[in-house]
């Protein structure tokens, strides 16, 4: 083969998958804001607020934000309208974008932030994860703040149409073709039991990450700014923690400072029971909602005291 | 750099570039800078300590060709082994050493501890100090004769697309091609860039997906039942294939488009009938090095039955210890040549049994259960090989041996359904591949309509189901 014919054939196999990749793209982003089932319609729905439902409580936090508080029994507690904003494997990261272009659209009064013994730790998965914002930069161009933290070329790779959508085509389908258990306001409790027993563990002292440390002061900042009672909650565990982790001790200790209210459920007794956890860090549906009753009513005390 | 980062994909193309712009006598040049950027990329530090081992083995490799007296270059050779093999102690044993004395010190009760170094592992220094180490010991031996421009000489061992986790390559194989003068060749850019993109699929889309299951459970053994333990233990056994050997195939693409032979790395190791035969497949650049400076000087096959029997189990052992600083791999190798001593020992027997059965009248019975045997008992290694410490490999045992009840670990539950639909798409392509003489069935198809269907599809599954994140090559460490 000749080296022109190469470079003729090596260019028209370029230009066949830009137009491929540009196809598959817009399909894909047809589809993928067309969902109506699953994690990403409760993503969209968080961000866009198609309905502008009145949201009143917000949760926020990871997969144990999701999975331990049912909206339906806070609000019935609180008697105000909640959603579940909380999302898998996500950290304060995600949250502060989130928070960043939610509060140009709606204004909850109240944010429950569920926080992890790891939550400002340094690692890599926070930031591989920021990837599910992909689809929502070209809308809100504000969220390239938090995606180049995942990496300097992320907008280059970007100009792929599929890229954003990677790993995105079993949850694209199944939101939108296939009923699956739907959500309740964004809640999406476990089912089944733990079977393994109850184990210890410690945290060693760690340098904290400063860009999720800085994350979780402009939420802060954020939530004093546009005057939203803030909750920062560590939701219960079937784990017996020996010791607490310098994230958590970072958490606490600006909480302590900056007045703003911390309820723990570490090693609390009346959780480490296994027929209340799906596996040791997620309740299940029962454990789930005895907790989003306990936490209401903690809530509804403190509201009260003030 | 690794090679599924995105600065590599502006670097290789450049650099490829470049390469082919300049003229033939700065060629060399260019590529040797490349490759010290490449590699100084990951620390600046690191090509001060591939610099120093080049220069010592260079040095000695030309003092070796001077001498006549074997003596003489008995103490060169010694030297440049002691240089090179005292760089891997250091910063790769010492502190295996080091925690190993004061566990002894403990056990008789003496109150003395040994510090540790600390000293951080520089990517890939098992590779090129081997490499440099085959190239000494060739020069002694007379195989070859002594590279006299430092150039090539300091090309041959940092040449970026095998630096880091091989091919190690042979000085007879390799060095000559420095000297040629490449012309551009279609056919190589065709064969390269198929490989790449193989590779890339290999590593990308199987092995980084497999690796998100597997480090959910080998992460947490003791919340994991059993079920999930052998689903993680199968998928490191792809996951560890598809990384090294796809970095492998993207390795000897890179050096295919800019006209460099390196040695095939992988046969579809997997579809072996034996341990023995696993080994011919598998990194095969590894165990031919190990096979070449350590077997058969130990004596090789040409000796007693007990005394070959040793050799096997010395060269893997060693070979295990190579991989990492850690009992695990030392178990790991160990059991490599246990397996295959065995397999030795009853091959007779084994012959005569199946004699008797009449198993060669039912050939795909037997092949198949050979496969999946072999594969069961490399898959068994491969427990040692992952865990993290010899404590955390008996846990695993004890899960899979004692039946641990539940259900199967389903939270990361892309990982189970795309790794298995990949793995299995790897599968039957080594299959097919096998069955068509060593010729990729789709890449390399005699339809041009095959051929160009698979390059888009496997561009489009990269971007819909790889795994774009920070994910390292498990082969670096060494």
């Amino acid at each position: 083969m000749k080296v022109k014919t190469l470079i003729l054939k090596f260019f028209g196999f370029l230009i066949f998958l830009f137009i491929l990749d540009f196809g598959i793209g817009k399909i894909l982003n047809y589809y993928y804001f067309k969902q109506k089932y699953g994690e990403y319609a409760v993503l969209t729905k968080t961000i866009e607020n198609p309905t502008n439902q009145r949201i009143e409580i917000l949760i926020m936090g990871s997969s144990r934000a999701r999975r331990h508080y049912h909206p339906g029994i806070i609000s019935a507690t609180l008697g105000k309208s909640c959603y579940n904003a909380g999302y898998d494997a996500q950290s304060i990261l995600f949250h502060k974008a989130l928070l960043d272009i939610i509060e140009e659209k709606y204004k909850p009064e109240i944010i429950v932030l569920d926080v992890n013994m790891n939550e400002l730790d340094n690692e890599e998965i926070s930031y591989d994860q920021l990837s599910v914002l992909l689809p929502y930069a070209s809308r809100y161009p504000k969220l390239w703040n938090t995606l180049l933290l995942k990496s300097p070329f992320e907008r280059i790779k970007a100009i792929s149409r599929i890229y954003p959508y990677n790993s995105l085509l079993d949850k694209i389908v199944k939101g939108n073709i296939i009923y699956q258990e739907s959500d309740i306001n964004g809640f999406m409790p476990f089912y089944g039991m733990y079977g393994n027993d109850l184990v210890e563990r410690t945290f060693p002292e760690i340098d904290l990450d400063p860009n999720k440390v800085s994350a979780f002061n402009a939420f802060l900042a954020i939530c004093r700014e546009k005057n939203i009672q803030l909750y920062i909650v560590y939701s219960p565990e079937y784990v017996k923690s020996l010791n607490t982790s310098s994230s958590m001790n970072y958490i606490i200790e600006t909480c302590q400072k900056q007045g703003i209210e911390y309820i723990s459920y570490q090693n609390n007794e009346s959780y480490l029971k296994n027929e209340l956890f799906r596996e040791y860090l997620h309740l299940n549906n029962v454990g789930a909602e005895k907790f989003s009753l306990e936490i209401a009513s903690k809530i509804k005390e403190k509201m009260n005291e003030e | 750099m690794l090679f599924n980062s995105f600065i590599y994909l502006l670097f290789f193309p450049i650099v490829c570039l470049l390469y082919w712009l300049f003229p033939k006598q700065y060629r060399n040049a260019l590529l040797l800078l490349a490759s010290y950027y490449f590699y100084m990329n990951w620390n600046p530090l690191y090509g001060l300590l591939i610099l120093f081992s080049t220069i010592v083995t260079w040095l000695c490799a030309l003092f070796l060709n001077q001498k006549e007296k074997r003596e003489k270059k008995k103490i060169i050779l010694f030297c440049a082994l002691i240089l090179n093999l005292g760089i891997l102690v250091l910063f790769k044993y010492a502190d295996f050493i080091t925690l190993n004395i004061n566990d002894l010190f403990q056990t008789f009760h003496i109150k003395w501890e040994v510090p540790f170094l600390d000293l951080l592992l520089p990517v890939g220094i098992s590779f090129y100090t081997f490499q440099a180490i085959g190239y000494t010991i060739d020069v002694y031996k007379g195989t070859i004769s002594a590279e006299k421009n430092f150039i090539t000489y300091a090309l041959f061992i940092s040449f970026f697309p095998q630096l880091v986790a091989g091919p190690i390559e042979r000085a007879k194989n390799l060095l000559p091609q420095f000297h040629r003068t490449h012309h551009f060749d279609t056919a190589n850019f065709v064969q390269g860039a198929r490989l790449i993109l193989w590779g890339y699929f290999m590593k990308i889309v199987v092995s980084d997906r497999l690796a998100i299951y597997v480090n959910f459970a080998y992460g947490n053994i003791s919340y994991h039942n059993t079920i999930t333990l052998i689903v993680a233990t199968i998928f490191f056994a792809f996951q560890i294939y598809c990384d090294f050997g796809g970095y492998s195939n993207i390795a000897i693409g890179c050096a295919k488009i800019m006209g460099f032979d390196l040695m095939a790395n992988f046969k579809r190791p997997y579809l072996s009938t034996s341990a023995i035969e696993f080994w011919r497949r598998w990194h095969i650049s590894l165990s031919t090095w190990f096979r070449d400076y350590v077997y058969i000087p130990l004596g090789g096959n040409r000796c007693s039955k007990g005394r070959n029997y040793l050799n096997i189990f010395i060269t893997f052992t060693i070979s295990g210890l190579w991989h990492g600083a850690n009992w695990t791999f030392i178990v790991w190798g160990a059991l490599n040549g246990i397996f295959q001593i065995i397999e030795k020992f009853t091959a007779g027997f084994r012959k005569k049994w199946a004699d008797f059965f009449c198993l060669s009248k039912i050939p795909i019975v037997v092949y198949g259960f050979n496969v999946l045997f072999t594969f069961t008992i490399i898959t068994i290694t491969w427990v040692f090989f992952r865990a993290g410490s010899m404590n955390i490999a008996l846990q695993i045992f004890d899960k899979l041996l004692n039946v641990h009840r539940g259900p199967l670990f389903t939270l990361p539950l892309q990982a189970l359904l795309y790794g298995s639909c990949f793995t299995l798409v790897l599968i039957v392509s080594d299959f097919l591949q096998e069955r068509n003489g060593d010729k990729h069935f789709f890449l390399e198809n005699k339809s041009a309509l095959v051929r160009y269907v698979t390059y888009l599809s496997l561009v489009i599954i990269i971007l819909l189901f790889g795994v774009f994140d920070s994910s390292r090559f498990i082969y670096f460490q060494f």
